[in-house]
């Protein structure tokens, strides 16, 4: 398939902290790649630099084959937004939507004016005057109705209540269906966005921890529950990637394919087999070891 | 059709399964076009690249045949074969798992055969009803 992002060895480094070392990825054409990692895990600082508005130190990023920097015919073809877009404070909404239009050529004018109405959103209104959570719907809409080769959308999500959430993702993978093209979007809310995803690019301080389809995720590592001597004798020879042992319950989770002769095998040696879902499998892949700090704050 | 995300089988295994209930329960038939990737998408809320993962399973199993053009249609002799499919492989299973059970909690065999065929009568009764 099309690589429309590809990177090798990209670094970047803010003063003394490694922003991003050694990242190599690439994501295809008309994917849905979901951009996960804890608060100050480089998930910005990666979009910021494939959408040319941030130079890297090190290594090599290009965006449809090409460097996305001050070069317009790859600028051209993305659009990116995050939740605190500097407008003009005083502009009307629908200003801003004239200035989206004169930007990009698939701009869908009829198609953004739909979700205005459909979001209770109004030409007249302020920016300014938006609440986080309505901004970050006028900032999606925006982002959606540009059509852009390349959607980048930085925790789109941010401040929406629940039910616009849920309204939202079914706007973008129903737009997607209608206009497929390579959608990037980050988000701490994995369980609410895994549904509609292909993809996911887990990073962790800066490095790649997994890149690979959401549907072999699913399937690459499996919790399983009883006594500690089972789990112990089951876990001996396997990649534990958690523990936790107490009276009333002791499980283990074990990174490994899934399979069903796994499966038969576990349950066998008198074992409980359960599903990782890819969020709390992101969680388990990035959590240092806090345990024992976090028994000690009382 | 719904799909349980917290289940140990694959969301594009379960996409497939309902598809072969479908046909099973007769409201797809042999020669009507199947569910499109698109429709599964959108319909389930899930990414068209694990809509047409379940899709292709169908079709490596023949369930599902690729007509000319692209759309997707049920194929020739696909219920029989998923019946006795389920006959060999889903009720074995089911089997297995109900008679390890009994064996645990200690009910005989004679006396599960019992409750087994008692469960058949009540399903004749409901039918005569």
């Amino acid at each position: 398939m099309n690589k429309i992002v590809k990177t090798t060895n990209l670094c970047k480094t803010f003063g003394k902290k490694h922003a991003l070392s050694d990242v190599s990825v690439s994501i295809s054409e008309n994917s849905i790649t979901g951009l996960i990692g804890r608060n100050g895990s480089g998930k910005t600082t990666l979009m910021r630099i494939l959408a040319g508005k941030l130079d890297k130190a090190n290594g090599e990023a290009l965006v449809f084959g090409k460097e996305p920097m001050d070069n317009l015919a790859v600028l051209n073809k993305m659009v990116y937004t995050y939740h605190n877009v500097q407008y003009d404070q005083n502009l009307h909404l629908k200003t801003i939507l004239f200035g989206y239009e004169a930007i990009f050529l698939n701009f869908d004018g009829t198609f953004a004016n739909k979700l205005m109405r459909y979001f209770d959103l109004t030409g007249k209104m302020k920016y300014k005057s938006l609440s986080q959570g309505m901004a970050s719907i006028f900032n999606f809409l925006c982002a959606l109705s540009c059509r852009a080769p390349l959607t980048m959308l930085d925790e789109p999500v941010l401040g929406m209540d629940v039910t616009v959430r849920k309204s939202a993702y079914e706007i973008l993978l129903r737009d997607y269906t209608e206009h497929p093209r390579t959608i990037i979007v980050s988000s701490h809310l994995l369980s609410e966005l895994e549904s509609i995803l292909s993809d996911i690019l887990l990073i962790d301080n800066g490095r790649v921890v997994l890149n690979n389809s959401v549907d072999d995720i699913r399937q690459s590592a499996y919790r399983i529950d009883g006594t500690p001597s089972a789990i112990g004798g089951y876990a001996a020879d396997k990649k534990v990637i958690m523990q936790k042992k107490s009276e009333l319950s002791s499980f283990a989770v074990i990174y490994e394919q899934c399979t069903e002769a796994v499966i038969e095998s576990a349950k066998k040696q008198g074992l409980t087999v359960s599903p990782v879902r890819p969020e709390e499998l992101c969680v388990f892949l990035t959590q240092q070891n806090k345990e024992a700090e976090l028994e000690c704050l009382w | 059709m719904k799909i349980n995300f917290d289940s140990l089988k694959p969301v594009y295994i379960q996409i497939a399964e309902a598809i072969e209930d479908d046909i099973i329960s007769g409201i797809l038939t042999e020669g009507d076009a199947a569910y499109s990737q698109l429709i599964i998408a959108r319909g389930l809320n899930v990414n068209p690249a694990t809509a047409a993962k379940g899709i292709n399973v169908l079709v490596s199993k023949g369930i599902l045949e690729k007509q000319r053009g692209s759309s997707m249609v049920v194929a020739c002799g696909a219920l029989e074969r998923l019946l006795s499919e389920r006959k060999e492989i889903g009720v074995n299973g089911l089997i297995s798992s109900l008679v390890s059970e009994a064996v645990k909690i200690g009910v005989s065999e004679s006396e599960l055969i019992g409750k087994i065929k008692n469960h058949y009568k009540g399903l004749e009764g409901k039918q005569n009803e």
